[in-house]
């Protein structure tokens, strides 16, 4: 099982990397742990999560293909 | 779903471009017009040259997309057009155009407020100013 993770706005620089893929996380809580597992700095930065476009507020199910995005504060206009 | 992302600064030409376009639609009264434009601010002593603006687009433009149908459900509106820049926009160049169109005044300023209200909540855009020394910060 594949997902594709996307960093935004400061988060590409921390991370990186714009985008990623990670095997087998079952869920947003176990991606998270690998992801700080990547760089403990980003437990110390504000974000959302997205899944497929939606923001999530709790702990969510990943399926194969789903699409991952890690988004700072939003500063539009 | 309409893309509402610009390459760049959006034009003063544009602008009025999208004004002379209205004429023909003569039910409406009153336009207002929201637009935003990039400071030359200081931080940590260092002049804003420019803004580069990055977003999440897929979702971005189903953020504006629904931003324009609560509008046009809670407001009676003629037309609205959004216009919001990406990548490099220097200071005083304009990087978002908000168009509301209406019968009257105060519809026109209420909606045209409470979509760009909207726009800074909702729409996942990202800013990173660029000074004059080249080097960056992003605006959190």
């Amino acid at each position: 099982m594949k997902v594709e993770v996307m960093f935004f706005g400061v988060l590409t620089e921390l991370m990186k990397n714009k985008k990623c893929s990670f095997y087998d996380c079952e869920d947003t809580e176990s991606l998270l742990k690998k992801l700080y597992e990547v760089n403990a700095d980003l437990r110390n930065k504000t974000f959302q999560i997205a899944v497929n476009n939606e923001l999530i507020t709790q702990n969510k199910a990943l399926q194969d293909g789903d699409k991952i995005a890690l988004m700072p504060p939003f500063a539009g206009g | 779903m309409k893309n509402v992302f610009v390459q760049g600064p959006i034009s003063p030409t544009f602008i009025a471009e999208s004004i002379a376009k209205h004429s023909h639609k003569t039910n409406i009264g009153a336009h207002d017009l929201f637009l935003g434009q990039v400071r030359a601010d200081k931080h940590q002593g260092k002049e804003v040259l420019e803004i580069d603006y990055s977003a999440y687009e897929d979702m971005a433009n189903k953020e504006f997309h629904l931003i324009r149908e609560r509008a046009f459900e809670k407001y009676d509106l003629c037309c609205m057009h959004i216009y919001h820049s990406l990548g490099s926009v220097k200071s005083g160049e304009i990087s978002l155009f908000v168009f509301v169109s209406s019968k009257h005044r105060a519809m026109a300023f209420d909606a045209c407020r409470a979509i760009v209200e909207d726009i800074k909540a909702l729409v996942p855009i990202w800013k990173k100013e660029i000074y004059k020394d080249k080097s960056h910060n992003w605006v959190e």
